[in-house]
């Protein structure tokens, strides 16, 4: 048995925490090892229970936790203390009639515990990653002055990256950082380390540990003499990627190659600072185009003391508009203004949606955990108001008696507590342990104190309050009469409005629950049906990146790739095997491309380099004209295959074959700009994501135009089994014999399909269960409630019985009463319901916030698990005995 | 100062360590054993207990005897001398109640 996969033992562990530290020091471990041993002879005896055997544990746990942190000293009983010892006894005697009550009644004990740990459980968990993903802070100083910066176009409602002249004129004229840097970073090849590498290289500007103002762990950072061009190359290393990877060899031995250049490392930076996009290593980069419109750079800079990112915005909006007014109109590409947003909140990014919808399905679980909690302590503490009066009238005063009830109800909170606790650090490891899941920041996520203690605040006043109800109650009217009517199922049932309402919320609350996620199961459904526009069985992709030293013109890159194209054809798994610039779904850039050799007409489209054997072995089908071939060679003359839907945004209706597009700004060839005649039209594919229409692509042959191969290139084969694993082989054999250098990633198409999924999966399996725990505390609140009232109403019951009821008719008016409570709660959760599946209306696909089907199913739903539950004890209250029942008085 | 008569459990980790050196499992052991399943020793309960009777002086922690079989840094316990002696005060005590009280019923 290992330690780390024993639940008990953790639940057991995590509850010794109570003690204080150095008492848990010196026997904590040994009380572990008794603990397993009393565990091991229960499960070879079989007795006690295993919920005997856990209460008591844990009662023996708390109770002498309380004495050894509050108590007064055992030893030696100095007479001062001896009020405190009183409390204590007295404290010690509730906590053991709490324990015996609780045992007692093993079934509310254990749905109350079940409650209070999934409410807080997953209210703890959620508000973990929430808070770990949007709200701690970022590794640097100040982070909350660091703001990201993109270019802006009102009419068009979108940011774009930007150009280089904007960001040297804002950083010119701008007085609200202290410093703005201009960046970029890209996965490349690196060399010099002990093997070859694909490192995530983060290309920066001068000003940039202005911004991440760290201090090195060795060596020194970049200085502006670095980031003049033409100077030695320099490269910062990060601390675990210099230790790993390159044993923390001396600085000046280490050069690395890094996508072309040989780069002296100068310094060493702590580990958390992992900005742009994860970098291991930084290097100065320079700009290659004056363009307004080449969207190349990513901005980031620091806000100066007293600045906020409104003012920022509101000032770079005046610069563009000023420096951009005397350019040539382009209005597809050109900035009109700035955004400035704080730099958690774009890390953040598309994930934040979702998790503040989470969050709030959480505050929604633990409110129904909270309803039902109230309920049924309510319920009990109704059904024990005979005892209370019982035991008033044996002397025990009023606080005597609450104090009793506190204990119990704290008793069962912190039983719930520690389920909850562990409950949430089962999930808070299952979710990083999702590595599929694309969260930011996921491994920083831990278990938030903040949050425990806020849920846990949180359900023990419901506990507390609704525990104590009754005894308040009580304490207000003559213990007589209560006494009287105990019997008969008291005077103080309390209205039936308190019930509806109970069980009314719980029944919309669950409600709205079920509706969002069946909402999100539907459009997941909807989105599983959209033809990506691959074939992806047995196609396997590997993103391969030459060393631009041993491959310096783009036409090596593209000889380099039509000889591993031939190599791989020649391979018996594999059939077939192409070079492509763009991966379905990993994204497609895209620009203004020229139409029909007039460069004033113009479409934006994705532009990629595609040879013959990519369409085949993605599975794109020609609709007409025809593919590459020999024809098409560096000296021929250029040509482009175009998708359908590019087809028909540029030319609808008409042919398109024989037509024209230029590749616009987006190869070598931008100023003279060629035009290539469309030689064929292809089946779309979904570039982006399936849940966007499929991209507008145009195809070039990286024959005639090589350029963006130097960066962009990925082998997709297609395996002639349909096995996968075989075509990775082989594809890793052909590569290692054409150049050993090149470290590749392989990955499958199916690999990538459900990796482009992840996110709107995560957010559904964690809605479903909410919704599922929602209603399973509804269907026990419920449960619960009309238990409770049939209880209340035996002797009326049976009296209906004696004096000739049928069955049938009891049943009826059981149920009826019942049903009417979660009609209220449906026709309340139908319209809360309408009112806020509007905020998920950004995560659906294909069906609309208020989708009948949902609406109808769930309806039906819920009211099937009301009418199960109601049926329960309806069901029992036919079979009461009338004679049982009157002598019951 | 403990308390006259000293509570059950302590009087039976006591009697339990009167026979030999024990380790935790091995008191709970063997006060179950000798009440005849009457008294369990929970852990919190136990560790605690050998807390207080370690700070009256009436037992100390001693290293594993050489030789035991657990390879795992146990705590070991032992009687003091003054453990010993308030055992057995104790035991000389409780054997005149017992003798009273078997008197009387007797009577």
């Amino acid at each position: 048995m290992t330690p780390q996969l024993d639940t008990g033992l953790h639940v057991y562990r995590g509850a010794l925490r109570l003690f204080p530290r150095d008492f848990r020091l010196r026997n904590g471990p040994d009380m572990e090892r008794l603990f397993l041993h009393l565990r091991a002879q229960r499960e070879r005896t079989g007795t006690p229970s295993r919920f005997r055997f856990w209460t008591r544990l844990l009662v023996d746990t708390l109770t002498h936790a309380l004495r050894e942190r509050w108590g007064a000293p055992p030893s030696p009983p100095s007479r001062t203390a001896h009020g405190t010892r009183i409390l204590m006894s007295n404290l010690a005697t509730d906590l053991r009639f709490a324990a015996r009550t609780l045992v007692q009644s093993p079934l509310f004990t254990v749905v109350a515990v079940l409650t209070l740990a999934l409410g807080m459980g997953a209210n703890t968990a959620i508000f973990s990653v929430v808070n770990s993903v949007l709200l701690r802070s970022l590794p640097y100083p100040e982070p909350d002055a660091v703001v990201w910066v993109d270019e802006w176009q009102d009419t068009r409602s979108r940011s774009l990256p930007v150009a280089w002249p904007n960001f040297s004129d804002w950083r010119e004229q701008s007085r609200s950082f202290t410093g703005l840097t201009a960046f970029n970073g890209w996965t490349t090849t690196v060399l010099g380390a002990d093997r070859p590498l694909r490192v995530r290289v983060g290309g920066i500007t001068e000003d940039f540990w202005k911004v991440f103002p760290v201090r090195p762990v060795t060596g020194r950072l970049t200085v502006p003499a670095d980031h003049v061009e033409g100077g030695p190359g320099v490269v910062v290393l990060r601390e675990d990627f210099w230790r790993n990877e390159l044993s923390a060899r001396p600085l000046d031995e280490v050069v690395l190659e890094v996508a072309g250049e040989r780069l002296q490392a100068i310094g060493v930076v702590p580990s958390a600072l992992d900005f742009p996009f994860g970098a291991e290593l930084w290097r100065p980069v320079f700009p290659t185009s004056t363009s307004r419109t080449a969207h190349n750079w990513r901005v980031v800079g620091r806000l100066a003391p007293g600045v906020t990112p409104e003012m920022a915005d509101q000032e770079l909006d005046a610069i563009t508009q000023a420096v951009v007014a005397d350019e040539p109109a382009d209005p597809d590409f050109l900035a009109e203004g700035a955004l400035v947003l704080p730099l958690k909140e774009q890390l953040a990014g598309s994930a934040r949606r979702p998790l503040l919808l989470l969050l709030g399905a959480a505050a929604l679980v633990l409110l129904v955990a909270c309803t039902n909690l109230a309920s049924t302590l309510l319920a009990r503490g109704e059904t024990r108001q005979r005892e209370m009066a019982i035991r008033a009238s044996m002397g025990a005063d009023r606080g005597r008696l609450l104090r009793q009830l506190l204990t119990e109800s704290l008793v069962l909170a912190a039983l719930g507590g520690g389920a909850g606790l562990a409950l949430a650090a089962v999930l808070v490891r299952t979710l990083r342990s999702l590595g599929t899941v694309s969260l930011p920041r996921l491994a920083e996520i831990s278990i938030d104190p903040v949050a425990l203690a806020f849920t846990a605040a949180v359900v023990i006043v419901t506990a507390l309050v609704f525990g104590l109800l009754p005894a308040f109650r009580l304490s207000g009217v003559d213990v007589t009469p209560a006494l009287k009517a105990g019997a008969r199922g008291g005077t103080l049932g309390g209205g039936r409005g308190v019930w509806t309402a109970l069980v009314g919320s719980e029944v919309a609350l669950a409600f709205v629950l079920l509706v969002g996620s069946g909402l999100l199961v539907r459009s997941f459904a909807t989105l599983l049906d959209v033809d990506s526009g691959v074939d992806i069985e047995g196609v396997v992709t590997a993103d391969v990146d030459l060393s631009l030293i041993k491959y310096e013109e783009a036409a090596d890159h593209a000889r380099f790739y039509q000889e591993l194209e031939a190599a791989l054809v020649a391979e018996p798994e594999i059939s077939h095997a192409g070079v492509v610039s763009a991966v379905p779904l990993a994204g497609v850039p895209s620009g203004r491309l020229d139409l029909d050799g007039d460069l004033s007409k113009h479409t934006v489209g994705g532009y990629v380099l595609a040879s013959a054997g990519f369409f085949d072995a993605a599975g794109l089908q020609l609709i007409r004209g025809r593919l590459f071939d020999g024809r098409d060679g560096p000296d021929g003359a250029h040509v482009v295959v175009v998708s359908q839907s590019f087809a028909d945004q540029a030319w609808p209706g008409e042919d398109p074959i024989g037509r024209q597009v230029s590749g616009g700004g987006m190869d070598a060839f931008w100023q003279e700009r060629p035009f290539a005649t469309v030689i064929g039209v292809v089946s779309d594919v979904h570039y982006r994501s399936l849940a966007r229409e499929a991209d507008p692509v145009a195809y070039f042959p990286p024959a005639q135009r090589p350029s963006r191969l130097r960066f962009e290139s990925n082998m997709v084969v297609r395996a002639a089994t349909g096995d996968a694993a075989q075509a990775t082989a082989a594809l890793r054999r052909a590569l290692q014999r054409l150049d050993p250098d090149v470290p590749p990633r392989f990955s499958s198409m199916e690999t990538r399909l459900v990796g482009s999924l992840a996110e709107r999966r995560f957010t559904l399996y964690l809605l479903g269960a909410f919704a599922g725990v929602a209603l399973l505390l509804a269907f026990v609140g419920i449960y619960g409630v009309v238990s409770y009232a049939v209880a209340r109403h035996t002797r009326e019951i049976g009296i209906r019985l004696a004096l000739g009821a049928q069955p049938g008719a009891v049943r009826k008016t059981v149920l009826a009463g019942a049903m009417g409570m979660v009609a209220v709660g449906l026709v309340v959760g139908v319209v809360g319901a309408v009112a806020s599946t509007r905020v998920l209306t950004s995560l659906l696909y294909g069906i609309s916030p208020t989708d009948p089907v949902t609406l109808v199913t769930v309806t039906v739903l819920l009211l099937g698990a009301a009418w199960v539950a109601a049926l329960l004890p309806a069901q029992r209250s036919t079979r009461i005995d009338p004679l049982d029942a009157m002598r019951a008085d | 100062m403990i308390p006259r008569p000293m509570k059950p459990q302590w009087f039976q980790i006591l009697l339990a360590l009167a026979g030999e050196d024990l380790h935790g499992i091995g008191i709970q052991s063997e006060v179950l054993r000798r009440t005849e399943g009457h008294m369990h020793l929970w852990p919190a309960m136990l560790y605690r207990s050998l807390e207080t009777l370690e700070g009256e002086g009436l037992l100390c922690r001693i290293e594993p005897p050489a030789g035991a079989p657990d390879d795992e840094r146990r705590q070991y316990y032992t009687l003091t001398a003054p453990g010993r002696a308030r055992l057995a005060e104790e035991a000389e005590m409780l054997g005149r109640w017992v003798a009273d009280a078997k008197k009387a019923a007797a009577t």
